[in-house]
């Protein structure tokens, strides 16, 4: 197929090879692409970044816990059409004036394939996910107030990020390509800063990763450090122009700035614990979780 | 090709035929690019749903595709349940046998499991030694074997999960276990809307009518919103007989407390029998009095007790049962427990225990007769919600 193999990563955004293609798969079947991963993985970034490489414009739907899966598709403006006909400004009795499309609604009804995020689902009522099925199977729906459909011309890329174990519905998941964003490797996560920080010295890039690693690797912490964190911090140590300790145990006292690689007092304070009984990290790397 | 699916299912991943059908389509689209890499990566997207299954799905592709073998501990867990799956009508024991049999500790019993396993090659029904279901060896599953291991997956799922159960089995047909998604679907019909607040939410209906009867003159209406007026308090058992439910319990207790929806939702734990106080936090000896748990109720508290009441007749008839040693007490477990049951009409019992086998403990009908009982499967918990309302 012509256009499969149009995703691999942008300038700004390392993409694995599993990702690319999973990416492309969700693109050539026309299926919704459901992405998990830890917190700070890139998971939202992914979709402006496939949205960029394959050249769509993008839409956004932001879902909230009191966000309706009826929301995403239109809302009639009552009100507005109540004071129209009141007051006399425009045609009243055109409804289709006073039908505000959502975010899947516009995704719909463009001429241009678009991609469109829906930016954790989870955090919907349990039953968002079912409301949505046949929409996006059919990549149609039906305004009742004016009895027209409005159907996809060119179904949109649709890229649905999930944060928690909450478990989505079996229907759901069966009709998405799935993909989980590992927590990158380090030889991967030193071309991820590299992108950010392009001309970091190798020696800085070496003791960061080399603390930003040990520091996930202690036991017991319950908010691990994530990419987007590392980048941040090395961002802070850049700009006051710190050194990093080239050895020893990592405490909040030797660690300059650790507040933004670790954000849980808690954590914080099981770190210094560790450091101090000098009982280290655990020595095997975790892939999954 | 086909293989990969069945070794999938095999190994207890629960890949649809559908989603198949979707890899198979992707492949006449030659997404899969002719290449073992883009195709295990094109495969693991559409078959695998669940990061959890990325370690079965690994196994099963090297076994399919590169003559590796599935490795020993799934392929015999797999066989064990295989041989579980073609099982033998429960077998009851004797009171006596029953005895004997309850001298295992769960040390001996893990051993004993592991020699059998290098042992035993195949199914085996009825028996009092292999492992095999319906015997009274203590490892198979639907046995009655009083401490035994049993087999019995866990549903939902994720396929063969060992369970080590102290003293009680599981049956594999009817007990289906909740994940915490069923769990907050039930949970979510625990509601009784009343309406609060400020009068600041536009009430269209009542608008238009009212608009209506101005012949055209806008009259907004506004209402109040409408809130969920359920308290729920949760108290559940933990340690000792209830540690093979520990993960049932966590799920019913994350359901419970990701449900933003109840007015108000606290969670105490208790051992063996509720007795003087219930704890917030059993480590930190944060706790509660039972006193005031019932001081501080209201008409919207609804009392949830999750607990197997399979305890000794002690525990319930003697003052403090003499696990909870720190703390004295003049009032008898059922004594609390029936001030309890007088202090919260809308109560209820969830206890992890299939149903068929409370007849055998004497003290699930005590509680019985002062909570109403129901199962911690889908429909217990239905069941149980309903009678909350």
């Amino acid at each position: 197929m012509s256009d499969f193999n149009r995703f691999s990563g942008t300038q700004g955004y390392i993409a694995s090879r599993a990702l690319s293609d999973a990416v492309n798969v969700a693109v050539a079947l026309e299926r919704p692409l459901l992405i998990k991963g830890e917190p700070g993985t890139g998971k939202t970034l992914l979709a402006h970044h496939v949205a960029r490489g394959l050249e769509m414009e993008m839409i956004v739907w932001n879902v909230k816990s009191t966000t309706k899966a009826r929301d995403g598709l239109y809302v009639y403006d009552t009100v507005q059409r109540l004071n129209d006909s009141r007051f006399g400004d425009g045609d009243v009795r055109d409804i289709g004036r006073y039908i505000k499309l959502g975010p899947l609604g516009s995704a719909l009804d463009v001429e241009e394939r678009v991609v469109l995020l829906i930016d954790e689902i989870d955090k919907a009522d349990v039953e968002f996910p079912n409301d949505l099925l046949n929409e996006l199977d059919e990549m149609s729906f039906h305004v009742v107030e004016t009895g027209k459909t409005v159907s996809a011309k060119k179904r949109p890329v649709v890229i649905i990020t999930s944060n928690s174990e909450k478990e989505l519905p079996d229907a759901f998941l069966r009709r998405c390509v799935f993909h989980y964003i590992d927590f990158p490797e380090p030889d991967q996560m030193e071309s991820i800063v590299k992108v950010h920080h392009p001309d970091l010295p190798g020696k800085f890039l070496a003791d960061a990763m080399r603390v930003f690693y040990s520091l996930r690797e202690v036991q017991g912490i319950r908010k691990r450090p994530s990419t987007s964190e590392l980048i941040d911090w090395i961002r802070v140590l850049l700009a006051a122009g710190v050194e990093l300790p080239a050895g020893g145990e990592l405490s909040s006292q030797s660690v300059p700035y650790m507040g933004a690689l670790v954000k849980m007092e808690e954590d914080m304070r099981t770190i210094d614990r560790v450091a101090t009984t000098g009982s280290s990290h655990s020595g095997h790397s975790r892939n999954f979780r | 090709m086909l293989d990969l699916f069945y070794t999938l299912r095999g190994m207890g991943v629960e890949t649809s035929p559908t989603e198949w059908l979707t890899l198979m389509s992707a492949m006449d689209k030659g997404l899969h690019n002719h290449n073992v890499d883009d195709f295990y990566y094109l495969a693991r997207s559409l078959l695998i749903k669940d990061v959890a299954l990325y370690d079965a799905y690994d196994q099963a592709f090297t076994h399919v595709f590169q003559g590796g073998d599935i490795p020993d501990n799934l392929a015999t867990k797999d066989d064990i349940l295989r041989w579980l799956e073609e099982g033998l009508e429960q077998k009851l024991l004797t009171a006596e046998e029953l005895e004997q049999l309850k001298h295992y500790s769960l040390e001996e019993l893990l051993k004993e499991l592991q020699k059998r396993l290098e042992e035993q090659t195949g199914p085996h029904h009825g028996g009092h030694h292999w492992i095999g279901t319906g015997g009274t060896s203590p490892f198979g599953s639907g046995g009655s074997h009083p401490t035994g291991i049993s087999f019995d997956p866990e549903g939902g799922g994720r396929g063969a999960v060992l369970q080590a159960f102290k003293r009680k089995y599981r049956n594999m047909r009817d007990d289906i276990t909740l994940d915490v998604r069923q769990m907050t679907v039930a949970l979510k019909k625990l509601r009784q809307l009343k309406n609060t607040g400020a009068e600041e939410t536009l009430d269209l209906d009542a608008t238009i009518e009212k608009t209506c009867k101005n012949a055209g003159d806008i009259e907004m209406v506004f209402g109040r919103e409408r809130e969920n007026q359920v308290r729920l308090l949760l108290v559940m058992d933990t340690g000792g007989s209830m540690e093979p439910y520990r993960r049932l319990c966590e799920r019913l207790f994350s359901a419970a407390s990701s449900l933003n929806h109840f007015k108000e939702f606290k969670a105490y734990y208790f051992h063996n029998c509720i007795y003087d106080n219930v704890y917030e936090d059993v480590e930190a000896d944060k706790f509660v009095t039972t006193d005031d748990l019932i001081k501080n109720r209201s008409q919207e508290h609804r009392l949830v007790v999750v607990g197997d009441a399979a305890m000794a007749p002690y525990e319930l008839l003697i003052p403090n049962g003499f696990l909870e040693t720190r703390r004295t007490s003049r009032i008898k477990g059922v004594d609390r427990l029936r001030m309890l049951s007088r202090a919260f009409p809308k109560r209820v019992w969830l206890n992890p225990i299939s149903e068929r086998s409370w007849s055998y403990y004497d003290t699930i009908a005590t509680v019985g007769g002062l909570f109403p009982m129901y199962p911690l499967t889908v429909s217990g918990l239905g069941r149980a919600i309903k009678d909350l309302l």
